[in-house]
């Protein structure tokens, strides 16, 4: 049986592509193949699990395929432009250069470099693979000739039982009053800035009594830090919390102790949290951006611009309207359905062992 | 149409957004010198890419290679000390300074790079011609070049004053200081007939001194910039019509104005809350701010770490003139203002 191996240029635990990468080595595992993560750098978490990318050379066999995960720039796409095992991209969106060269040049211009990166792989791909329609016209412009939308294998159900001492401990936190919730790393694209900005006019114009957790690692320093001092300057020091490194069950406590999930973030490829509010039956307030409308369907509520003043207002009307929380959730769990996300870990082996079929001379991939 | 309580809250959006905006550390001295070691960093990684490209193709082409030369290729790593510069502990590197010295420190950058890529090219034009006695000269003048840089940005950062990070606000700090019987009376200073340009007003509060300031300065010749570092206590001053509110230090407004450019400054209580050092370092930062003939006036209480008649001796000491004290004393405000020559 072919081995079906995958490359991304770090494996993050707690991360949305890292997490992908995992639960689908798992499953090809399970599958019968052959299957092994190479990376560019080692994380110091999952080094026991990931092998050199420069070692793939030695350990190669026929009949491999090759899934590069495509997010952000590395060496790996130079290399594998000279490979000549067929390519899959699973492609998981290129956050836009503009959202980080207010904080970080260098990161900025590794985006730049990632675009280059897709133009030149998308085309030499035997399929590419994206997690949204979203980025799936992203793929079919930068020249790939075959793709297909799957979601990521991560968001799968079922969903863990959440940690009760930590759901206590919110509790005891929140001292009844609404609990905000905004789940992401913290990078520019997803603006918790914004979100923190609506919390302090929220708690001025509608309850003073609200509070919020942000769910997230620091994925760019620069604007983790100002972060921390925006939340000073809005005197918000005790009513904004920075979480991060959560278990699943303490993860999901959020999700079940949080009273609306707000999700302003200007650029998505798909949206895990947003899967994850809707499983856990919390309302959505969103920026239309990115893939949020595809993901979030008419299961929350989608904002045209993120003001504080319209965030506020909508948060309200969300909390304040009866039978509103109820209704949301409910769609929410038709939109997940709708979403095929449980079906998205078959769909994915399948997929991967058809491009391996087509290239051993049995059947080709079928759209 | 909209209403004035619509245009306050317009003032208070763009003033929380603004404040993010601020916090930006692009175009800081830390960011522009991370930023250039990361490119430092990068263009090395181009080098290195580039040796093992030359290597590649000597052994193709003579896979007997002289073995020193082959010895000399192997020797060859770029900018060696560029690892233990960007190393340093960041407080060596942290400290920031003044815009001045911010286009010094990127030419400085350029230029050692280009001098750097220059000693790396003519050592690959020699070896190829068969001499590797640059080779090793290449790697100690590249470890010089990066600690001259270091030391220039160094250097630099030691002449400029420290403006960001400083005066945060206390806890216990919020208690607004009645200033109205000292508002009308520093307004009616700044209304010179032949007056006008921009005046920075740190510590808006309650906006008691923005109105008194907005509403007596003719809108056509004066500007008024208010800031303050809280937004709860910044947010009743964006009600006031004709005023600009920012989410912002003492110090980063001063900051944020050339040397001698403004027509006036009012810093009301941010002198107080914190240590002596750091007061001084702000009230000398908006005196090199003021133009010719400007004002500053300071709003005191008292119960700051320096008495009126203690700043009076401090603006002189800073070089301003008709320095004076007006006020009650004791608890009561008292306006301690100078005029810049």
């Amino acid at each position: 049986m072919s081995g079906i191996h995958q490359f991304v240029p770090l494996l993050h635990r707690w991360d949305a592509v890292g997490e992908h990468v995992r639960v689908l080595r798992d499953l090809l595992r399970d599958a019968g193949h052959a299957s092994d993560v190479y990376t560019e750098l080692p994380d110091p978490e999952t080094v026991s699990e990931t092998v050199p990318y420069t070692e793939y050379e030695h350990r190669a066999a026929p009949g491999d395929v090759l899934v590069y995960q495509l997010a952000t720039r590395s060496a790996i796409a130079g290399w594998l432009r000279t490979r000549s095992e067929p390519l899959v991209v699973n492609y998981h969106s290129i956050t836009p250069p503009a959202f980080f060269a207010p904080w970080s040049d260098g990161l900025a211009r590794a985006q730049v470099a990632c675009l280059a990166d897709l133009a030149s792989l998308a085309p030499a791909a035997a399929l590419g693979i994206a997690v949204s329609r979203f980025d799936e016209a992203e793929l079919v412009a930068a020249g790939c000739p075959r793709t297909e939308v799957i979601p990521v294998a991560n968001a799968a159900g079922p969903v863990a039982e959440p940690d009760a001492a930590e759901l206590a401990r919110l509790a005891a936190w929140t001292a009844g009053g609404p609990l905000w919730l905004s789940v992401g790393r913290l990078a520019p694209n997803k603006a918790h800035e914004a979100t923190m900005a609506a919390l302090f006019v929220y708690r001025r114009d509608v309850d003073p009594t609200a509070r919020l957790v942000v769910v997230g690692g620091p994925a760019e320093p620069h604007y983790a830090a100002a972060l921390q001092r925006y939340r000073g300057r809005l005197g918000l020091d005790g009513a904004v919390a920075f979480r991060t490194g959560l278990s699943q069950g303490q993860l999901v406590a959020h999700y079940r102790a949080a009273a609306v999930l707000v999700a302003l973030s200007g650029h998505e490829g798909f949206g895990v949290p947003l899967v994850e509010a809707m499983r856990a039956g919390l309302p959505v307030v969103a920026l239309a951006a990115g893939a949020t409308p595809e993901t979030l369907g008419d299961a929350g509520v989608l904002l045209e611009r993120s003001e504080p003043r319209r965030v506020a207002a909508a948060v309200a009307d969300v909390l304040r309207t009866p039978g509103r929380s109820a209704a949301l959730a409910g769609a929410g769990a038709a939109q997940v359905d709708r979403l095929g996300v449980d079906d998205a870990p078959r769909r994915l082996v399948e997929t991967l062992e058809r491009v391996a079929e087509a290239a051993s001379g049995g059947p080709p991939p079928t759209h | 149409m909209t209403s004035a309580g619509d245009q306050s809250d317009d003032a208070l959006e763009r003033l929380l957004a603004d404040g993010f905006e601020r916090l930006s550390p692009r175009g800081s001295p830390r960011w522009i010198t991370e930023d250039a070691f990361l490119r430092l960093a990068e263009t090395r990684a181009a080098t290195e890419r580039l040796l093992d490209h030359v290597r590649g193709m000597l052994a193709a082409l003579n896979p007997s290679a002289d073995p020193e030369l082959a010895s000399g290729l192997v020797r060859i790593r770029p900018w060696p000390g560029l690892d233990e510069a960007s190393g340093r502990p960041s407080g060596q590197r942290r400290r920031s300074g003044r815009d001045a010295a911010l286009a010094d420190v990127a030419d400085l950058v350029a230029a050692d790079s280009r001098a750097v890529i220059g000693e790396v090219a003519a050592a690959l034009t020699a070896m190829v011609g068969g001499t590797d006695a640059r080779v090793a000269d290449l790697a100690a003048d590249t470890i010089r070049v990066v600690s001259s840089l270091v030391a220039r940005v160094e250097l630099l950062e030691g002449r400029t004053g420290i403006v960001d990070e400083l005066f945060p606000v206390p806890p216990g700090a919020d208690a607004d200081t009645d200033l109205s019987s000292a508002a009308a009376s520093l307004a009616s200073w700044f209304t010179l007939p032949e007056a006008g340009g921009e005046v920075v007003h740190a510590d808006v509060g309650d906006g008691t001194v923005l109105r008194a300031l907005v509403s007596a300065l003719d809108p056509g010749r004066w500007r008024v910039v208010a800031g303050d570092p809280r937004a709860d206590r910044a947010a009743p001053a964006c009600a006031v019509d004709g005023g600009e509110v920012r989410l912002a230090t003492g110090a980063e407004l001063v900051a944020g104005a050339g040397r001698r450019s403004l027509a006036g400054v009012v810093l009301a209580g941010c002198v107080e809350r914190v240590a002596v050092a750091d007061a001084l370092v702000l009230v000398r930062g908006a005196t090199e701010a003021l133009a010719p003939g400007g004002r500053l006036a300071l709003l005191v209480t008292g119960n700051g770490p320096l008495a009126p008649a203690q700043w009076s001796r401090a603006l002189e000491h800073l070089g301003l003139r008709d320095v004076r004290v007006e006020g009650a004393g004791g608890d009561q405000v008292s306006a301690v203002t100078g005029v810049a020559w």
